[in-house]
């Protein structure tokens, strides 16, 4: 009898690691050849594909569990009983079901997670490129610029990001020499039509230059001069006074270094006074152009540094929502809130939590009562409880991205400060809002209650709770009624090597069958109790029915190593 | 006799129980769907549904209650022949049970009507709504027709027996292949009665309603599991009497 139990032990966890890595291997494959039809990213491939494998184990784990109970339990010894069998199998059996039970609670729901990421990211950069090579097709290079920006946003490496930023270099280059020579063939056209007034015009430039500089002014004399020798080059006395205002204008004017000089300063003073008049955006403008021209002015770089500072009160930086694309997990958003029978919805096509807030792609803000407001904003950034629905880009501050109002109390406001929630309710919504699947085990457990408030099913949450508690009870159901099995289907001989290896994996599939219709017909139950109760009854009465089952299961498994060959 | 006797008298406690055990899911079902659980409601909502549930449920009832006869009678039969006329008969008259009630007693009862998509067992398993279609459409036959059309379901579950005597050597197989069968049946009901295995019998000449083209294409994997069963499944075992170690 010890021999059996030894060899019990030792055949339970080789065959169990051996269907492990069967079924992890599947599941790689398996990844590969989806990844592919999903159009996953190629950098994002290989942690794809390992993921997918862990979650395909997850879900043969039941299986390959029981088989390899089965197993153990055809080599006991014929005529001992069911206690005496298990003593020897049980306890690696358990353990076998405790890390399972561990790997399936802790681990699968963050893998699962990252996977809907690169499954999202994946489909925003697929669909940014199509729509880049449309717009790049139908001449659209406004749009074919903003989806490039997505798409380099997500996988600037990407050979596909790198060929599409080509592609819409050239077509630049080619819109701008078209314009370019448009302009050169419009410029000519209008000259062969004034050609026959060309005397006339010119002299009448003529006269206003010597006006202009009988008058002192040698800055128009001198262009009006340069105006009539343009259009009649012949006359020498229009020769003679543009040579005379340069002259003039030359004497009269201080070198060129300095006049550029004089003028960055007044430029640099003019940002200087938008800058104390809180006008960041103008100053970090006319800052981002000086700094440009003269990258090595420490004042410069100060005073970039704080229109920088006042900017983000009011816009955030479009890099910094691509930045957060890249990294963090992108969810639709739909936050509801009712406050004093006052109702609040916050809907964004994607929303994104960074460290730095969370971003929002096309939201809006709508709040009922008194204060009403309706907003729209292709981008907002969520600080606290401030809102900030405006962004600007920052290499080209000319462009931004400005928010529309429907009600007049709010239009125009540059933040929605004060907001009735804050970043850290929204951020629990999205930690609600993906797959169930997705949701940590210990947000289900601990911020449910929360949730609940915050508008979300609370039945489809407890569902879930529900579900990952009963996976360890599934676990030791199957040991146990794995042993049994394999004792009442005991055959003459102990199976071969051969027969292991090769039957396993077939006796896992066959197993997963019933397993899974057993696990349907269960929901049943655990929805009734997850839509009957609250979190705390519904804890302490699925418990005690899963305790109740393992109980019965533990009985009927005594039953039928009962009836096992002898 | 007296195995026989033990034998039917065994298939309608486990029947009477897997039936009872799937209605009681469907109410289960039912109750979270309520705004009160007020019977007003509740007759409202869920009155026909319930009612009609034990006969709904009788055909996967008998699937079941089938094969967790198999190991008894392998125990209990020596022989095949027995085994197969014991359980195929046995599912007939309950495939056929619902058939004669709406005949005889209850006209309004129909099999396939919409609010069955809403029963456990419609949901759980995607090939059930097919069985349930072609018993409803066998029962609009005539009576000579009715049970030469239903037979085939019936026999198809008994045979698939041999599924859990696949082999000796390795019984386990069998334990775990009968249930792995038993499932696939509903799945094989729904092929059967697909399009495009009516087309099947349309390609070689033969124009025929979904639920004959069903029956003979069930007759004929019949006749193969038998096969197999000679071939490869052990015979029943026959001890005189039921011992339990």
């Amino acid at each position: 009898m010890p021999r059996a139990d030894s060899a019990n032990k030792s055949r339970l966890l080789p065959l169990t690691v051996l269907l492990a890595l069967v079924g992890f291997g599947i599941g790689l494959v398996l990844a590969i050849i989806n990844g592919q039809r999903q159009e996953i990213l190629p950098h994002l491939g290989l942690f794809w594909a390992i993921g997918h494998g862990l979650v395909m184990l997850a879900t043969w784990a039941p299986p390959i569990l029981l088989v390899s109970a089965c197993t153990s339990g055809e080599f006991t010894t014929r005529g001992i009983s069911f206690a005496s069998a298990a003593k020897g199998t049980m306890i690696p059996a358990l353990i076998l079901a405790g890390v399972f039970s561990l790997f399936y609670l802790f681990l699968v729901p963050p893998v699962e997670a990252k996977l809907d990421r690169y499954r999202q990211t994946s489909l925003q950069f697929n669909t940014a490129l199509r729509e880049l090579n449309l717009a790049l097709h139908e001449n659209r290079l406004e749009d074919a610029g903003r989806y490039l920006q997505v798409c380099r946003a997500i996988a600037i490496n990407a050979p596909a990001c790198q060929e599409a930023t080509e592609r819409y270099q050239m077509a630049v280059v080619r819109a701008t020499r078209q314009v370019v020579e448009a302009e050169a063939e419009t410029g000519m056209a209008s000259a062969i039509a004034e050609n026959t007034s060309d005397w006339q015009a010119g002299n009448d430039f003529y006269l206003q230059a010597r006006l202009a500089l009988e008058e002192g002014r040698y800055f128009d004399a001198y262009f009006l001069a340069r105006r009539a020798r343009a259009l009649y080059p012949n006359r020498v006395e229009v020769r003679v006074l543009e040579n005379l205002t340069w002259e003039r204008l030359q004497n009269a004017i201080p070198p060129a270094e300095l006049q550029s000089g004089r003028a960055y300063y007044a430029r640099k003073v003019e940002g200087y006074r938008l800058l104390v008049e809180e006008e960041y955006l103008l100053a970090f403008r006319l800052f981002s152009i000086l700094a440009s021209e003269r990258p090595d002015d420490p004042d410069l770089r100060t005073y970039l540094a704080r229109s920088q500072t006042g900017l983000a009160q009011t816009y955030f930086f479009v890099d910094e929502y691509e930045a957060a694309l890249k990294r963090y997990r992108s969810l639709p958003l739909d936050f509801n809130l009712t406050l004093d029978d006052r109702q609040l919805r916050l809907q964004a096509e994607l929303a994104l939590a960074g460290p730095d807030g969370i971003f929002f792609k096309n939201v809006t803000y709508r709040q009922d009562g008194a204060d009403a407001i309706l907003m729209g904003s292709p981008l907002a950034r969520l600080t606290g409880n401030s809102l900030i629905p405006r962004a600007v880009q920052r290499e080209r501050p000319a462009e931004t991205l400005e928010p529309l109002w429907q009600s007049d109390a709010a239009t125009g406001l540059a933040v929605l400060a004060n907001l009735p929630f804050n970043e850290e309710d929204v951020r629990l919504v999205m930690q609600f809002s993906g797959q169930p699947g997705d949701i940590p085990l210990h947000h289900l457990l601990f911020s449910l209650d929360e949730a609940a408030r915050l508008g979300r099913d609370r039945t489809t949450l407890q569902r879930e709770l529900g579900l990952r508690l009963s996976y360890p009870f599934t676990m030791i159901i199957l040991v146990l009624l794995g042993i049994a099995l394999g004792m009442r289907f005991r055959g003459p001989n102990s199976p071969g090597p051969v027969s292991i290896v090769i039957g396993s994996p077939l006796l896992v599939l066959l197993a997963s069958l019933p397993i899974k219709i057993f696990s349907d017909g269960s929901l049943i139950l655990l929805n009734l109790l997850a839509s009957q109760t609250g979190l705390a009854s519904f804890l302490a009465a699925w418990l005690g029915m899963l305790a109740g089952v393992t109980v019965l299961c533990l009985l009927l498994a005594v039953k039928i190593a009962a009836a096992s060959p002898v | 006799m007296e195995k026989l006797g033990r034998v039917i008298l065994r298939y309608l406690i486990v029947l009477i129980a897997t039936d009872g055990l799937l209605v009681g899911l469907t109410i289960l079902q039912c109750i979270p769907s309520l705004k009160t659980l007020s019977v007003v409601d509740w007759e409202a909502q869920f009155g026909q549904l319930v009612r009609q549930t034990p006969l709904i449920a009788l055909p996967a009832a008998t699937i079941l209650t089938c094969f967790l006869s198999f190991y008894h009678i392998t125990r209990l039969f020596r022989s095949r022949l027995a085994g197969y006329l014991t359980l195929g008969s046995l599912n007939l008259i309950i495939f056929c049970l619902p058939l004669l009630l709406r005949r005889l007693v209850w006209p309004e009862l129909f099999l396939a009507t919409p609010f069955l998509d809403r029963t456990p067992l419609v949901r759980f398993l995607s090939g059930y709504r097919s069985l349930l279609v072609w018993l409803d459409a066998a029962g609009g036959e005539s009576w000579l027709l009715m049970p030469l059309l239903v037979a085939p379901a019936a026999w198809l579950t008994a045979a698939l027996w041999p599924l859990t005597r696949f082999t000796r050597q390795r019984p386990l197989f069998g334990a775990l292949l009968g249930p792995a069968g038993c499932i696939g049946l509903f799945y094989l009901f729904s092929v059967y009665l697909s399009p495009s295995s009516n087309q099947l019998f349309k390609y070689i000449g033969f124009t025929l309603p979904a639920h004959h083209s069903a029956a003979i294409l069930s007759l004929m994997t019949v006749v193969a599991l038998y096969l197999f069963d000679l071939l490869f499944a052990y015979k029943p075992l026959g001890v005189k009497k039921e011992t339990h170690a």
